[in-house]
């Protein structure tokens, strides 16, 4: 019985890796199946079980989360990391800004921007829909200064072209993320963590 | 769809079960190849319930443990048979490919 009772504290501990509404849905469910499958005289959890705990948990922290069932919000948030993938890539936001020397420092910031604000959208954080719509009406306006003073400037095209795509693919996510299907997803209490 | 959530959804087709009954099932569905492991098959439980392809059926408590049952919904079914479906289409092609090429070894 003592070692059932070690055996079960240790898996516990193995188990507040996981978010705390995970936890408290599935916690004694988990413990249940795991202790269920403990051999006799088990003490310690197997080094399998343990991997394969602590894995799914970090996943769980750092997955999306958006369920298939709210595709707009779904689909938004990929997009969202899309912008930050082309970030890291060097895609320029402002056709202006690519050639000079803030550019790297401008470059890790927003990439950074975008990364939390997609995780943050798909925990259901209301706060980081309106400051994702805002940060791309920043860049809106922005973008169109530069282009509109394009004859005056020397901005290779190509920077141009990269950019206005980058716009497409975050106005895109904000066009999702304020529709109507979306709403309800960001009224209900934020996901996991 | 992933080998994993296949099994699971095909060890929920028959009724609902927990989440150990679940596990026991998927090995003799694969015939003891696949062997989840519980963190594995409630990431994926948790996921499934998410987009409504599973629904708790019932909870029982068992020596004083929670014990959940889950089942598949109407669209968690559609999605299972959709997935059967093509894997026997790849299959059906996958043998007739194979036969002609056996028949002239």
């Amino acid at each position: 019985m003592s070692h059932s009772v070690a055996l079960e504290r240790r898996y516990r501990r193995l188990l507040a890796c996981y978010p705390r509404a995970f936890r408290r849905e599935h916690e004694q469910e988990i413990l249940a199946v795991l202790m269920a499958g403990a051999g006799d005289g088990q003490q310690r959890p197997r080094l399998g079980d343990a991997a394969d705990l602590i894995s799914n948990a970090i996943w769980m922290r750092l997955r999306p989360g958006v369920p298939r069932s709210q595709p707009t919000v779904f689909w938004a948030v990929r997009l969202m990391y899309v912008c930050a993938a082309l970030r890291l890539l060097g895609v320029p936001i402002l056709p202006a800004a690519s050639g000079t020397s803030a550019y790297p420092l401008d470059a890790g910031i927003s990439w950074g921007v975008f990364a939390v604000l997609a995780w943050a959208n798909s925990r259901g954080h209301n706060w980081a829909r309106v400051l994702f719509a805002v940060w791309v009406g920043f860049h809106s306006v922005a973008l169109f200064y530069d282009i509109a003073h394009l004859s005056a400037s020397s901005i290779p095209v190509s920077a141009v072209i990269a950019s206005v795509v980058f716009w497409l693919v975050e106005s895109s996510a904000v066009v999702l993320i304020l529709s109507k299907p979306s709403r309800p997803y960001y009224r209900q209490k934020p996901a996991h963590p | 769809m992933q080998e994993a959530t296949f099994l699971i959804l095909t060890a929920l087709a028959a009724g609902s079960q927990h989440g150990y009954g679940i596990i026991t099932d998927v090995r003799t569905i694969s015939a003891g190849r696949v062997q989840l492991k519980a963190g594995t098959l409630y990431s994926a439980l948790d996921r499934l319930r998410a987009d409504k392809l599973i629904e708790v059926d019932r909870e029982e408590i068992v020596d004083s443990r929670l014990r959940r049952y889950y089942r598949l919904t109407p669209a968690g079914g559609q999605l299972l048979a959709a997935e059967a479906a093509r894997l026997q289409a790849n299959v059906r092609v996958a043998m007739s490919r194979l036969k002609p090429a056996a028949g002239t070894t």
